[in-house]
């Protein structure tokens, strides 16, 4: 996918404006968050899994190496074969190769944002394969040649019609020519032509929400069973994953499981869950020959150690995003890369560098919303400022904003200079007042823009205290 | 040939301590902590007795969308299969291989009963599992050799034979089952779904879609056994 | 000793953290909250070196010159049983300083020891002091936005509900989302200026869709914000730090309002 996240500022206007898009961030707002909320009340143990999942995934990030090497000899002795991928370009070139292997002609993909990390659509399109996605959001994505805004509802950024219409553009060829703006017919229309494509396909694709290092099986979390039938119809079953989804057994997996579906969606578990364990056995009738499980670094082992390192406990559950209101008002796009909203502004300066990204972390008000969401307790706005911590060290933050710091950093530090600015404040400030407010400070466009700024009582309390302090003490001289 | 392999392992190598002492304690407790396989945490509503575990699957299925229903018998439940077929007007089933359920006289009712995995097209499936697992109402079911995992998805409507016995409260506990039913089998079997309702999509616009991929309902057939 | 305060030598001293901006816009603030520990029985010092928390080059990723104000701060407070600020936000900050300081044991432990004795002024006064006698009569309906800094980092969030509880006359209507952000954000709502717009209009319409006539909250920065916007649009709801009608001061215009 291409880069956009350095022009934040400029895709953050262009959202705010787009009407249809802030109708469907509004579904989202009314959406998931007020189901989390249900399905956590339900569960009175909710915050205790909380703190075990953390701990656990610390616990897992401290022994990495040698839960993927158990992962590794398991999935192997069942009859996988699991490739590593430092970076982007080996994983995408192993997928390649095995497409080839089997003379692949069309993949099916179930939904994974490791692919679109990797951006391997376009890389198996312009090498010949044809990668079809299953999943009804990504679907309607790749037919109007669009990106997730979004990591697990990947089309919510659009409305009914925008799907009535690239279904109206697509299907005539499959027999569907009448237009209609009926959901369930959209959905029924996609199933029949979805179901020619799972049947054709050489290859299925998919991502993996788990690893387990016990068995050796991969496990991936749908509730449309597209990624069902993506990995059992085809001969050859491609697993893209990361390094740090591997969990040691199915007993630490359910600790996850349980918190993952009602943080994401708020369902109490999400409709399928399923784990894949090898090829199919020779006695079995379906299920594929082959099983690969791809495993990409890409920029992980770097966080490991680092102060970043807590990024990794990621389950990738969206519950960051459906509670920021920053996503919530300029949705996934305008963050200008594959992964949006908390995540991604901690995770996106890692995968595509800091002086690309430097807006994301930036772009918060550290409400601390995400942090007290999170169901692995990553302290996502600390990370956020650790990026910009790195910008000011690297002198990426913009000049006039170091200046600006520069020169109050030299009145904070100085505590007359500091009242006399004060001092001064209040008094132009309240000069500049009508009616008690100010509707233009130029200094201050970024605030007066859009709103007033009230005018200050008169005089500082600094002063105002020492003033009541010296009448005190004359007074009790006096008397 | 794994060049990426070596590279990211010593990367993560070196993120640790890796001397003598280290590195053997470290091994050991990933070594233990997989031989435990130990629960972490299972919530107050994993655990039950048997009525209270029955009690609550049947809820959290029915609320997760599926349809579920008792019979004393697993002859009087294949009856209602039948029944229920046959008032919607379905003419074919596909199953695993199961004795008893060829023997059922399917025909009479206009019923043709077919043993093989399912095909884009099938009307209705109907599987086993190993366990209900009353927690989150979710069925465990396992690939075998007359098991095929295209039944769980491509028919329209998956039918369900759940024995009583085999509800379990929590995840853990259908995991038990499991390792049980491996030892016996020699080892995993390439496909465990874990079913929690029927296929569903909010993709557009956010409003609940029944049937996306899979099937457009799902429907347990608990048979009670004492 | 000031002879007209006639404590008792009992007394336990607080310190006030007034905050830059109370200091500048409002003192008023400063001077219920003031009213405030001394009606809770306590006896009030102003550090006269105090200037900002250092929020401001935290949020900026400039940690040499927080660490600097954060010594300062430090140095300020360091003799006071207690340090009190009428900002979640501000005195959160103060939470933060142990961090700035892993590598400098000895200046940690100083900051450690500060955090320990730094509330926010309604929990203060409910959880520490566990104050009875607010007197003060407000006859109108308030509504309360739940700054974030004192809500997610020192679960503010009862304390002022219940002070206000006392209030003759006060009749609270919760408005929809209290706990979402209104989008100031410090130097964000300059930084990104249309989303914060969009974040703070949210939040007036909760607000106006509340029904209340009064809005309070325990953070200048987050009234500032809401109170200009609520303007801007014509919304007729005043605003008030929440310490002005716990210490029945509000004889002062609302935040925005015109002087009479
Ligand atoms: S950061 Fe936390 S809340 Fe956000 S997607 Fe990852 S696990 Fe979920």
């Amino acid at each position: 996918m291409e880069i956009h996240s350095p022009e934040f500022k400029a895709n953050a206007r262009i959202a705010l404006h787009d009407a249809s898009l802030q109708k469907a961030l509004g579904n989202l707002r009314d959406g998931f968050p007020r189901k989390r909320a249900i399905a956590v009340s339900r569960l009175p143990e909710f915050e205790q899994l909380r703190d075990q999942a953390r701990d656990l995934k610390n616990h897992i990030l401290s022994h990495l190496d040698l839960y993927l090497e158990t992962f590794e000899r398991n999935c192997t002795a069942n009859g996988g074969q699991v490739h590593w991928a430092a970076d982007a370009e080996q994983a995408r070139q192993q997928i390649l190769d095995i497409c080839r292997s089997v003379g692949a002609k069309t993949v099916t993909k179930g939904k994974s944002m490791i692919s679109e990390e990797i951006n391997l659509n376009d890389y198996l399109e312009q090498h010949g394969v044809q990668p079809v996605e299953t999943d009804l959001g990504e679907y309607i994505l790749q037919l109007r040649h669009d990106h997730p805004s979004h990591i697990i509802a990947p089309a919510i950024h659009l409305n009914l019609e925008d799907v009535s219409d690239a279904f109206h553009e697509h299907h005539p060829k499959y027999g569907f020519t009448e237009r209609t703006e009926d959901a369930a017919e959209l959905m029924a229309e996609a199933r029949t032509v979805m179901r020619k494509h799972f049947v054709a396909a050489d290859v299925g694709i998919t991502g993996a929400n788990f690893l387990v290092a016990e068995t050796g099986s991969s496990i991936i979390v749908t509730n449309e069973g597209n990624g069902d039938l993506t990995q059992t119809l085809p001969k050859v079953h491609i697993v893209i994953t990361s390094i740090e989804k591997v969990v040691p057994t199915l007993e630490d997996m359910s600790l996850f499981l349980r918190l993952l579906a009602r943080s994401a969606t708020g369902q109490e578990f999400s409709v399928y869950n399923t784990l894949s364990t090898g090829p199919r056995r020779s006695t079995d009738q379906d299920g594929p020959e082959q099983y690969h499980v791809i495993l990409l670094d890409n920029g992980r082992s770097d966080m490991l150690g680092s102060e970043f390192q807590d990024m990794l406990r990621c389950i990738r559950c969206s519950a960051c995003m459906n509670h920021c209101p920053v996503y919530g008002s300029v949705g996934g796009h305008a963050y200008g890369w594959v992964y949006p909203g908390p995540m991604g502004s901690v995770l996106t300066p890692q995968l595509i560098g800091v002086d690309q990204a430097g807006h994301l972390p930036n772009a918060s008000t550290f409400c601390g919303k995400c942090e007290s969401v999170c169901p692995v307790r990553i302290p996502l706005p600390k990370l956020m400022r650790h990026w910009r911590e790195r910008e000011f060290e690297r002198h990426l933050t913009p000049s006039t904003v170091r200046q600006g710091l520069w020169g109050w950093a030299a009145f904070a530090k100085r505590p007359t200079l500091y009242r006399w600015m004060s001092r001064s404040a209040n008094f132009l400030l309240r000069r500049l007042a009508r009616n008690g407010r100010i509707s233009k400070l130029p200094l201050a466009t970024g605030w007066t823009d859009w709103r007033d700024m009230p005018a200050p009582q008169q005089g500082t309390f600094m002063d105002q205290w020492k003033k009541r302090q010296q009448s005190e003490q004359q007074q009790g001289g006096l008397l | 040939m794994n060049s990426g392999r070596e590279q990211i392992l010593a990367k993560l190598r070196a993120k640790r301590d890796t001397s003598d002492a280290a590195e053997q304690a470290a091994r050991q407790r990933v070594a233990e902590r997989i031989q435990h396989h130990a629960p972490v945490l299972i919530p107050a509503r994993g655990l039950g007795d048997k009525a209270e575990l029955l009690a609550r699957f049947q809820q959290m299925a029915t609320e997760a969308i599926a349809d579920v229903s008792l019979h004393e018998t697993e002859t009087a439940a294949l009856a209602a299969i039948a029944d229920q077929l046959q008032q919607q007007g379905i003419t074919s089933l596909v199953t695993t291989a199961d004795a008893q359920w060829q023997q059922h006289d399917w025909a009479s009712q206009g019923i043709q009963c077919q043993v093989r995995p399912a095909q884009v097209g099938d009307h209705a499936s109907l599987t086993p599992c190993l366990a209900g697992i009353a927690e989150t109402g979710t069925l465990m079911i396992t690939s075998a050799p007359h098991h095929p995992t295209t039944l769980h998805f491509l028919p329209d409507w998956h039918l369900v034979m759940l024995r009583s016995s085999q509800i379990v409260g929590s995840y853990e506990d259908a995991w038990t089952r499991l390792r049980q039913q491996n030892q016996q089998t020699g080892g995993m079997p390439r496909t465990v779904n874990m079913i929690t309702g029927a296929s569903r999509s909010a993709d557009i616009e956010q409003r609940l879609q029944m049937g996306a991929h899979g099937p457009k309902r799902l429907i347990i057939f608990i048979v009670m056994e004492n | 000793m000031p002879a007209v305060h006639t404590y008792t030598p009992a007394r336990p001293k607080v310190a006030l953290f007034v905050t830059c901006l109370v200091d500048m816009f409002r003192p008023g603030v400063g001077f219920a909250a003031v009213k405030l520990l001394e009606q809770a029985g306590y006896s009030v010092e102003v550090p006269p070196t105090q200037t900002c928390c250092g929020q401001p080059a935290f949020n900026s990723g400039d940690r040499l010159t927080t660490k600097d104000i954060a010594r300062q701060v430090i140095d300020a407070f360091e003799d006071y049983p207690y340090v009190v600020g009428p900002s979640g936000s501000c005195i959160g900050m103060l939470h933060h300083y142990p961090e700035l300081f892993a590598d400098e044991p000895a200046w940690q432990q100083r900051a450690e020891k500060l955090a320990t004795r730094a509330w926010e002024l309604t929990s203060f006064l409910q959880d520490v002091a566990q104050f009875q006698g607010i007197d003060a009569q407000f006859d109108g309906t308030v509504t309360y936005h739940d700054s974030c800094s004192g809500l997610r980092e020192l679960g503010v969030k009862q304390q002022p509900r219940t002070l206000l509880g006392q209030v003759k006359g006060l009749e609270l209507k919760e408005m929809e989302e209290s706990e979402t952000c209104c989008g100031f954000g410090g130097t964000f709502c300059v930084k990104y200026p249309d989303i914060s717009n969009r974040m703070v209009s949210n939040k007036t319409r909760f607000i106006k869709d509340s029904g209340a006539n009064t809005l309070l909250g325990g953070d200048l920065g987050c009234l500032l914000n809401m109170a200009g916007k609520l303007k801007r649009e014509g919304i007729d709801v005043q605003v008030r730090h929440v310490a002005e009608v716990l210490a029945d001061a509000c004889h002062q215009p609302a935040i925005g309002d015109a002087e009479v």
